[in-house]
């Protein structure tokens, strides 16, 4: 059933349309990750109106082909004006700018770009062969296990992002807090709803994203201001490396590649923490360590994998369990949501067509940001010198249009700016926004199979004990949030 | 003006335009909102200024209303 599912997905990808759709997401990325002030994540926030219009299996495919590439675009700013174009490009900047100053700027893109081609390809198949194999494995939970699930998914998001670890759980409390607002799906009271009745049906998880991820950016781009004295390197040479020097770079690719894969699977991390990771891995295994920055060619091929290899491992667990594996997936799951497809492990069984055209449209994207790359990476030099002050009231105006077309309610425009404004809150205060986002999502699972588990057992909170699995998956929740206590450093001093 | 007053403004002034909206409409807003914008942040010069606002409201009317049909806040011209 697995191989009959798998083929439908390539079948149905290699439509002209769908092509041509991956053609236009990998498009649209690179330029969007070439501009400084733009990250994918809010891209592809800004970008979600326009796939519903079309079959869900399609625009989720685009906005996945723009994820990766992003991921590559981003590598354009960093080389060229020493400032990464996404989060997940900050470590190429280290040595792809000194490269750069040395008249390689070509030399150091193509580098980049083979050693993405190569991480995307890797962690695609990756994603097709794990992703259907643990979605097999989840079409045996029950209530109980998703629940168990959800809390894992809650407990490892805040614990592991970034920053302090008592801020991304009060964060993803937050979420399941904000996951409550509405009318309970099996008692029908309402909660939290201020007796609005545009609370109702709860917080649009779109909305809340668009807000999340865009508003704070643009107010974050006027904040900066634009200091006007960025030198823009010139590509001379060309782009592709020769074999011989690809040949050298094959290790620290694979690595890199690895590192980025799991990086993407765990919930809470991904291209910002995959690309040091690999950066650092690239240099301690490295026998050159002391020309680490100053324009190696393992520095720019270390993380520029690592990034594009964070897509696929990152949309396992997404496709596989429901629980998002960064925030670009989470809004695509969002994505999913506005069609109707509710996240969890029926993706992989009763909307296979949907998840599978999505995998091979990842695979395909590869290709296509490596075509694109080669022939329009110089042009995406000229974005790269779009202004902060320019690009803020345009981030605006398309947040107001997207949040608005998704329910057609002016409520949803104030709800997305409340939303933004919140971010950008939170963000002064350090603390993290990507477990509010997952609270979000997971609160609604948590909540129904809580109530189904509680029904199965009778009542009795022993039912989430008696489940083998969900006992294991409570284990490691609790062990994630130990890990984050003073309690670890205790035992870790003992046993020296 | 500093980049504080900058962002004060911007902060301020977005909040007015996603408030007139609803009243206005989206299309007459939102040129309005980006030549105001523009302008004080000193982001480019007038005639761009006008050209850029006035392309940017184009290109939203012909892809949200005219190809992809997705509602669109339309205030009293709706």
């Amino acid at each position: 059933m697995i191989i009959n599912n798998i083929l439908l997905g390539f079948r149905n990808t290699l439509q002209p349309f769908n092509l041509l759709l991956v053609i236009v997401g990998s498009f649209i990325g690179i330029f969007v990750g070439a501009m400084p002030g733009l990250s994918a994540t809010m891209a592809i926030a800004l970008l979600l109106p326009l796939t519903f219009g079309l079959p869900p299996a399609s625009g989720i495919g685009m906005l996945a082909s723009l994820y990766l590439g992003a991921m590559y675009g981003g590598s354009i700013a960093a080389i060229l004006i020493r400032t990464p174009g996404t989060p997940a490009a900050a470590a190429t900047v280290l040595d792809g700018y000194p490269m750069a100053q040395q008249g390689m700027a070509g030399k150091a893109l193509g580098i980049s770009l083979t050693a993405s081609l190569v991480g995307g390809v890797l962690s695609s198949i990756a994603l097709l062969t794990i992703a259907p194999a643990l979605g097999y494995i989840a079409l045996e939970f029950g209530p109980v296990e998703l629940f168990a699930v959800a809390v894992l998914g809650i407990t490892i998001i805040g614990s592991l992002s970034q920053g302090s670890t008592v801020l991304g759980l009060l964060s993803g409390a937050f979420g399941l807090l904000l996951a409550m607002v509405g009318m309970d799906p099996i008692t029908g009271t309402p909660r939290f709803t201020f007796g609005l009745i545009n609370l109702f049906s709860g917080i649009p998880f779109v909305v809340a994203l668009i807000g999340l991820f865009s508003i704070p950016q643009a107010l974050r781009l006027i904040e900066q201001g634009d200091d006007g004295t960025q030198v823009i390197s010139r590509i001379q040479d060309r782009l592709l490396p020769a074999w011989h020097e690809f040949k050298s770079l094959i290790p620290t690719i694979l690595r890199s590649s690895v590192i980025g894969i799991f990086t993407g699977i765990i919930p809470g991390t991904g291209g910002d923490t995959a690309c040091w990771f690999a950066y650092n891995e690239a240099k301690r295994f490295s026998k050159r360590k002391a020309e680490f920055g100053s324009g190696v060619p393992e520095g720019i091929a270390a993380p520029e994998s690592a990034n594009n290899a964070v897509v696929g491992g990152a949309l396992i667990p997404t496709i596989s369990l429901g629980i998002p594996g960064s925030s670009a997936t989470a809004i695509l799951i969002g994505g999913l949501m506005v069609h109707g497809i509710m996240p969890g492990p029926t993706l992989m069984s009763e909307y296979a067509e949907v998840t599978y055209t999505l995998i091979w449209a990842v695979f395909f994207s590869n290709f296509a940001m490596f075509f694109i790359g080669l022939l329009f990476t110089k042009g995406a030099i000229i974005v790269t010198r779009v202004k902060n002050k320019v690009l803020a009231p345009i981030i605006v105006v398309l947040c107001v249009i997207g949040s608005f077309s998704i329910n057609n309610s002016y409520f949803d425009v104030i709800m997305m700016f409340f939303f933004g404004l919140l971010g950008y809150v939170m963000e002064k205060v350090k603390m993290p926004t990507a477990p509010m986002v997952l609270g979000l999502i997971l609160g609604k699972m948590m909540n129904n199979s809580l109530y189904q588990s509680l029904l199965i057992g009778h009542g009795s909170w022993s039912i989430f004990l008696r489940s083998p699995i969900a006992v294991v998956l409570f284990i490691v929740s609790i062990l994630s949030i130990l890990q984050a206590t003073p309690l670890l450093q205790f035992i870790k001093r003992k046993f020296k | 003006m500093d980049i504080n007053k900058k962002f004060l403004f911007f902060l301020f002034f977005t909040s007015v335009y996603i408030f007139l909206i609803q009243i206005v409409g989206y299309f007459i807003m939102t040129p309005v909102y980006l030549f105001i914008t523009f302008m004080i942040l000193k982001s480019m010069k007038l005639l761009t200024n006008i050209i850029v606002t006035l392309v940017f409201t184009i290109f939203i009317y012909a892809l949200f209303v005219r190809f992809l049909n997705l509602p669109v806040p339309m205030g009293f011209i709706g």
